[in-house]
């Protein structure tokens, strides 16, 4: 070829043997592990899910550690923790179970009075509609359809124990895996990188722990609040708002709102008020006191993450996924804070 | 691929024109970046694909976020109040106004609707005296047949229809809460997120960043808040004349006229003919004169209330917003077809700046008075 006039030359560019295979190589790899992480998204969901839950266990672990020997210790951490997640899940279901079968008792008695008072429900058949959706529901829940419970059942509880095993694992080998890892770095910024990632880890177990213990006292009052006003299903109530509270500044209004929804519909207009009041204030302690001392100490990940992660997570795996992808943004939040600080200086010369 | 290495390779007796000769080496670690960015494009489109919904209603409430943030903007600079504050004031304006529309709009259309099923074989009847199609409605006896269609209506209602309606308006209330709870954070916090993402920026890209961010900002929360603006405006318009001259379900046809003033171009046209229709349910004399009214409030929609409130936030002609609404529509639905037109805008003014930096006006509104005397004018 003739180089040309004017501004353009022609270059012949060659590209080496090694580099068309390693591009080839690079592609089909990517190809090749993406197929391998779609296959297997879910056990390394419960591997990721089961390292945030080492991290988060840990320091009971080393408390535990200085009266028991340490394989004790492990296990005693996880039991406690699995006996409370249990708990939690058992009352949920029974207090869910108890409020279906009072309902079952008195839907067709209302429909029969509702048929009463307005005769375009009557031409509706109101109540032969309830009963039929009453059965309906039973024979969904009958002896053939039992089966299958039982084997979701038995997929749901084998997942539970493998992540419990690979959370004991990473308690066991986590901080060398951490180590190894950051071994690999250059002496010169090892020792950064030790007390970024010692700090981050942490700032996040200290907003994680006090964000656990607003849910239960959140959850706790809410839920007694419910139970006073006799509305339905408190403790699922009680859950709903404890979980919402988790986000910053405007959960625990958020989290409530089926309660007050519920106290509304059901309770007198006083309750309904009273109802009202313990929300606002819990919020109110949230947002005065609460938040502040979590801000001074972890750093502040803001709601508005905090709900665009977890819808997702949850959109994807369940309340489970959008509980260890709050846990996943705190800690990558706690990083960068770290991060930012030390590295702004840099960024702006 | 960018080759880190190069080596030029001179033939022998190079002279001017010869064409040079140069060796692309990819190196390792290119390849594992290629690998790792490959992998992350995989994760992003997977996650995209599977959460959908819960991403559109996310987008949804940013959306809405981007629109209400000069209303809290308005309060943090008039009163002096903390960010926080305002938001909380914006929210329960909201649920206040929110409430207020229920409990007054509610009632009367269940009471309506109700109504509905004895008025409708009345004004049936009433065809029957209309010129041209009057013989053939007669002849087809269309008023018993819907009088027996209404009488048959609620035994045609499954228990499968009542499950599934009820899982609707259950999936739709828990809808409204993700984009509420969405909406709220994202004002509450969207600041700090910009401020933390620009600070993740190397400084040398910070003003292109700004420059960008400042551009979709004031077009998407300009145009959205203009637009909402004037929807609530036609909804209320419709409701009132819909009240006034006896439509059936007014509440349902002013929500219907007020959520479709969103969508450019053909919005009209939906709210309009879902009015008319339900305007011929009072009558055709009725039907009439409720078209003449809507058709003459959205040429004041058009030319003096949209450019008042809206102005030219989105610069765009009128065959480019249709055309980006329907690629939008197709390509993902209402949201698609709602956020097409500010997106184009905002990527056309982008493009005018970069080309002609500085030559961009300064985006203005005109007033509604200078807008009514504009009109005028032009009538002389």
């Amino acid at each position: 070829m003739r180089a040309v006039d004017g501004d353009w030359s022609v270059a012949h560019i060659r590209i080496s043997a090694s580099s068309v295979v390693l591009v080839f190589a690079s592609v089909i790899a990517a190809v090749v592990l993406k197929n391998v992480f779609v296959a297997a998204h879910r056990p390394i969901g419960w591997a990721v899910a089961a390292a945030l839950l080492a991290a988060l266990l840990l320091p009971a672990v080393n408390w535990l550690d200085r009266y028991l020997p340490r394989f004790l210790a492990l296990l005693m951490t996880l039991l406690a923790f699995g006996l409370v997640f249990v708990g939690a899940w058992v009352g949920v279901r029974l207090n869910i179970g108890d409020e279906l079968d009072r309902l079952k008792h008195d839907a067709p008695e209302a429909a029969g009075k509702l048929e009463a008072e307005h005769s375009w429900l009557a031409d509706f058949e109101l109540s032969r509609r309830v009963d039929d959706l009453i059965a309906e529901f039973d024979s969904s829940t009958s002896s053939s359809s039992s089966t299958a419970e039982v084997q979701r059942a038995a997929g749901a509880a084998s997942s539970y124990f493998v992540s419990g095993i690979m959370t004991l694992f990473f308690m066991i080998f986590g901080p060398r895996i951490i180590g190894g890892g950051l071994a690999q770095l250059p002496a010169s910024r090892r020792r950064r990188w030790e007390k970024l990632v010692a700090g981050a880890v942490a700032d996040a177990r200290a907003y994680a722990s006090v964000m656990a213990a607003q849910a239960v006292v959140v959850g706790g009052v809410v839920g007694l609040v419910a139970f006073a006003l006799e509305l339905p299903a408190p403790l699922l109530l009680g859950l709903i708002a404890g979980v919402g509270s988790i986000l910053p500044t405007i959960g625990v209004v958020i989290g409530a709102i089926p309660t007050l929804l519920f106290a509304a519909a059901f309770a007198s207009s006083r309750g309904a008020l009273l109802a009202l009041v313990v929300v606002l204030a819990l919020q109110a302690i949230e947002v005065a006191v609460v938040h502040p001392v979590v801000r001074r100490r972890s750093g502040d990940v803001g709601p508005a993450l905090t709900v665009i992660v977890s819808l997702i997570a949850f959109e994807l795996y369940g309340l489970g996924g959008a509980v260890y992808a709050f846990l996943a943004l705190v800690l990558v939040m706690s990083l960068l804070r770290r991060l930012g600080i030390d590295e702004v200086a840099e960024n702006d010369t | 691929m960018t080759t880190p290495t190069a080596e030029r390779r001179a033939s022998g007796g190079e002279s001017r024109g010869e064409p040079r000769q140069m060796l692309l080496v990819v190196d390792v670690r290119t390849s594992i970046s290629v690998v790792i960015t490959l992998l992350a494009a995989f994760a992003l489109f997977a996650v995209a694909r599977a959460a959908s919904a819960m991403i559109t209603l996310v987008a949804i409430g940013v959306v809405l976020a981007l629109a209400l943030d000069g209303v809290v903007r308005h309060l943090t600079d008039r009163f002096e109040m903390p960010r926080p504050v305002a938001v909380v004031c914006v929210a329960i304006g909201l649920f206040v106004v929110a409430t207020a529309v229920m409990l007054l709009l509610g009632p009367p259309a269940i009471d309506q609707a109700r109504d509905l099923g004895s008025r409708l074989p009345e004004t049936v009847r009433e065809f029957y005296d209309l010129p041209l199609v009057g013989g053939w409605i007669e002849d087809a006896d269309l008023a018993t047949r819907v009088e027996g269609w209404i009488a048959d209506l609620p035994s045609a209602v499954s228990t499968d229809t009542i499950t599934s309606s009820a899982e609707s308006l259950f999936g739709g209330a828990v809808a409204v809460l993700v984009v509420v709870a969405t909406t709220f954070s994202v004002l509450l916090d969207g600041e700090r997120l910009v401020a933390i993402a620009r600070r993740a920026l190397p400084a040398r890209h910070r003003n292109q960043a700004d420059r960008v961010g400042r551009v979709f900002y004031q077009v998407v929360g300009r145009y959205f808040g203009g637009s909402l603006t004037v929807a609530a405006m036609m909804g209320i318009y419709v409701l009132t004349i819909a009240l006034v001259f006896g439509v059936p379900l007014a509440p349902l046809a002013a929500i219907w006229a007020m959520f479709t003033d969103l969508i450019p171009q053909i919005g009209g046209l939906l709210g309009g003919a879902f009015l008319a229709i339900l305007a011929l349910a009072a009558g055709p004399g009725t039907a009439i004169i409720v078209v003449v009214l809507f058709v003459l409030y959205m040429n004041l929609e058009n030319h003096v209330i949209q450019p008042a409130v809206v102005g030219n936030a989105v610069n765009l002609s009128p065959p480019t917003t249709m055309l980006a609404a329907l690629i939008g529509g197709a390509a993902a639905g209402v949201p698609g077809a709602l956020v097409a037109t500010p997106l184009v805008g905002a990527v056309k003014q982008l493009y005018v700046e970069r080309r002609h930096p500085g030559t961009v006006a300064e985006r203005t509104t005109h007033s509604l008075r200078d807008r009514l005397k504009h009109l005028l004018r032009r009538g002389k």
